[in-house]
């Protein structure tokens, strides 16, 4: 699970960390960098799923532009840098840094990886950086499955006392050198466990923002093996699950039942358009009566779209969502978030959810630390966590002034409507 | 001349230009020498859209303005919205009651029967009628809401900057004194306000 998240440079995220928990909540006004922050993700793991080497050519792919136009914008170095709770209960550590050229004027990127006993702090963080800044002409190993390779190879000694580096020289061969500063347990060994970890939650990161009317079209037949972004191949995946995947198809029937219980079952109808088999998906009520697709509501629709999400074959390990709430009605939106929450905690997938909804935000009254707070100030984004740095300080000064303690998490939507914890336009 | 920190919470751009109006008004007429400074920040924080906004946040928000924002003076705005005045003092009380007491000496409250349309009508009506001697108050104030609006600003929704335009225009002639004479919930408001000033 990913815990600390720091991000610099990356369009309005100037220099940002949060502490990410199971299920998370972003909210503030439109144009605070909520998306961004979403995106920021997906970049990451676009960047580490990357095919070619050249980060040129990858750059210009991302941000459609010119190396050179990047180059002129990259000021400062485009930086991430992730703490993860591993499964074997170790911590990982990741940083990445984009800077647009060297004095050479060459793509400069620097990658570091590591595994700690013991959680991570902002500080060694700082340190690491610190050191990659010594470093300018070196890409320092790395988590690109060709690479890790190399670093298996490499047949890297697992003993209390060694504490290295592995770097990728200009020359792109590896050294490992012993770096005594590196005191505290931070950086030890990198095993399987770690690669598979952090593989595991970059892979594939998509920004699901499913489209109500998209899915409710017509869809090949079953093809898909996984969801795209907007969900408008929703149908033909259900098609394909359901031969291939019987066991999820099951799933996702049962789960619908149980959230939306007018519904039992699920029907698909093969339409001919110009020539094109295609099918169309429709859900049966108690009473047998079939709803096609386009007579369902935009709520049905999604939440179908949302179940195969989280179902899908490998579903992300990191979800990002949208306004999941949209086209829900109020009343049903307390069990959709229900069910995220136990699907989370069932299936161990770290949520990022938006929302710009007061009924949603109420669900996370018992979890402050996991909403996060989002404010456009002087072009950048600050981010605050509800509890850390929005509860905490205000319950502090209210002792010290002897005022009241305001209830913050009491109606936590309203409170955040109201402007109690910011983040309002 | 001491700067003094306010802002505001109160329900539309009517009540925000008539108190930002009438504020340095209110000084000249009690011969104090204050400068008022708005924080804007605390205002867009707490922007409310309607009494019942206003009346959900304003007792927390006193907290938070002079907890975190170093205010010297909590402006907080209500409309009455009732034509029936006896029960205006018992209501006005409550709505300081519900003030922390640590901050209430801070808090001003104006709560214009019926509306703060209402106050521009007087004003109106004295701008238009100067010599005039007939006490309109139960006149103005029986006007119901809607109407007085429309009485005010030619149409019931008016768009904010002619609104605020027309306000600025007709508050910057008010007669104080005789505001005060004829309306009780304008007086409770100058009244309060002027005990503020004596105790800062």
């Amino acid at each position: 699970m990913l815990q600390r998240v720091n991000i610099k440079n990356y369009r309005s995220l100037k220099d940002v960390t949060v502490d990410l928990q199971q299920v998370n909540l972003l909210i503030g006004p439109n144009n605070s960098g909520k998306t961004n922050f979403l995106k920021a993700f997906e970049f990451l793991s676009t960047f580490i799923n990357r095919h070619s080497f050249s980060l040129d050519y990858f750059l210009m792919s991302y941000f459609r532009m010119s190396v050179t136009k990047i180059k002129n914008r990259m000021n400062e170095p485009i930086s991430f840098s992730f703490s993860i709770k591993l499964s074997d209960g170790k911590y990982g550590l990741y940083i990445l840094e984009i800077s647009g050229a060297n004095k050479n004027n060459e793509p400069i990127y620097r990658e570091f990886a590591g595994i700690s006993k013991k959680n991570i702090q902002i500080e060694e963080i700082d340190n690491v950086r610190l050191f990659l800044d010594d470093l300018v002409d070196f890409g320092i190993v790395v988590n690109n499955a060709h690479r890790w390779k190399i670093l298996q190879d490499f047949e890297i000694p697992v003993t209390d006392d060694k504490r290295f580096v592995l770097v990728l020289n200009q020359d792109k061969e590896l050294e490992m050198r012993k770096k005594s500063w590196l005191t505290n347990d931070l950086i030890e060994y990198v095993d399987e466990g770690f690669l598979f970890d952090f593989g595991n939650i970059f892979k594939d990161i998509i920004i699901y923002k499913p489209d109500t009317n998209r899915i409710a079209e017509p869809g090949k037949l079953g093809v898909e093996q996984f969801i795209n972004a907007d969900a408008s191949n929703l149908v033909s995946f259900l098609d394909n699950i359901r031969d291939i995947h019987p066991e999820i198809y099951e799933r996702i029937k049962f789960d619908l039942n149980e959230c939306l219980d007018e519904f039992s079952d699920l029907r698909f109808i093969k339409v001919e358009r110009d020539g094109v088999l295609y099918k169309k998906i429709g859900l049966i009520d108690k009473r047998k009566k079939i709803f096609w697709a386009e007579e369902l509501s935009e709520g049905t629709l999604y939440f179908l779209a949302l179940l195969s999400i989280i179902h899908q074959p490998n579903p992300p390990k990191l979800l990002l969502l949208e306004e999941p709430e949209k086209g829900i009605h109020p009343r049903r939106i307390h069990e959709v978030m229900e069910y995220i929450f136990r699907l989370a905690d069932e299936k161990k997938i770290q949520i990022v959810l938006t929302t710009h909804n007061t009924q949603l935000v109420d669900e996370f009254e018992d979890t402050p630390q996991s909403v996060f707070v989002f404010e456009m100030i002087n072009g950048a984004t600050e981010i605050k966590n509800l509890n850390k740095d929005i509860i905490e300080p205000a319950n502090k000064k209210s002792e010290e002034t002897g005022l009241p303690f305001i209830r913050y998490t009491e109606l936590l939507g309203e409170k955040w409507f109201q402007g109690f914890i910011g983040g309002v336009p | 001349m001491k700067q003094l920190k306010y802002s505001l919470i109160c329900e539309d751009v009517a009540h925000k230009t008539f108190v930002e109006t009438v504020l340095p008004l209110f000084i000249r007429h009690t011969n104090e020498s204050f400068d008022f400074i708005f924080d804007a920040d605390f205002y867009y924080r707490f922007k409310a859209r309607n009494s019942k906004d206003v009346l959900k946040r304003y007792a927390d928000a006193a907290i938070v303005a002079f907890r975190d924002y170093d205010m010297d003076l909590l402006l907080i705005g209500v409309d009455y919205d009732d034509r029936d005045r006896s029960a205006f003092n018992k209501e006005l009380d409550g709505l300081y009651g519900a003030v922390n007491e640590v901050v209430r000496d801070k808090s001003v409250i104006f709560f214009p029967v019926q509306a703060i349309e209402h106050w521009l009508l007087f004003i109106k009506f004295r701008i238009e009628n100067p010599g005039s001697t007939k006490n309109i108050s139960t006149d103005i104030e029986k006007i119901i809401r809607k109407k007085a609006k429309v009485d005010f600003f030619g149409e019931s929704r008016m768009p904010r900057d002619k609104q605020k335009k027309m306000i600025v225009e007709i508050v910057g002639q008010i007669d104080i004194k005789w505001l005060i004479s004829r309306s009780e919930s304008f007086k409770r408001f100058y009244n309060d306000f002027k005990c503020f000033l004596t105790q800062t």
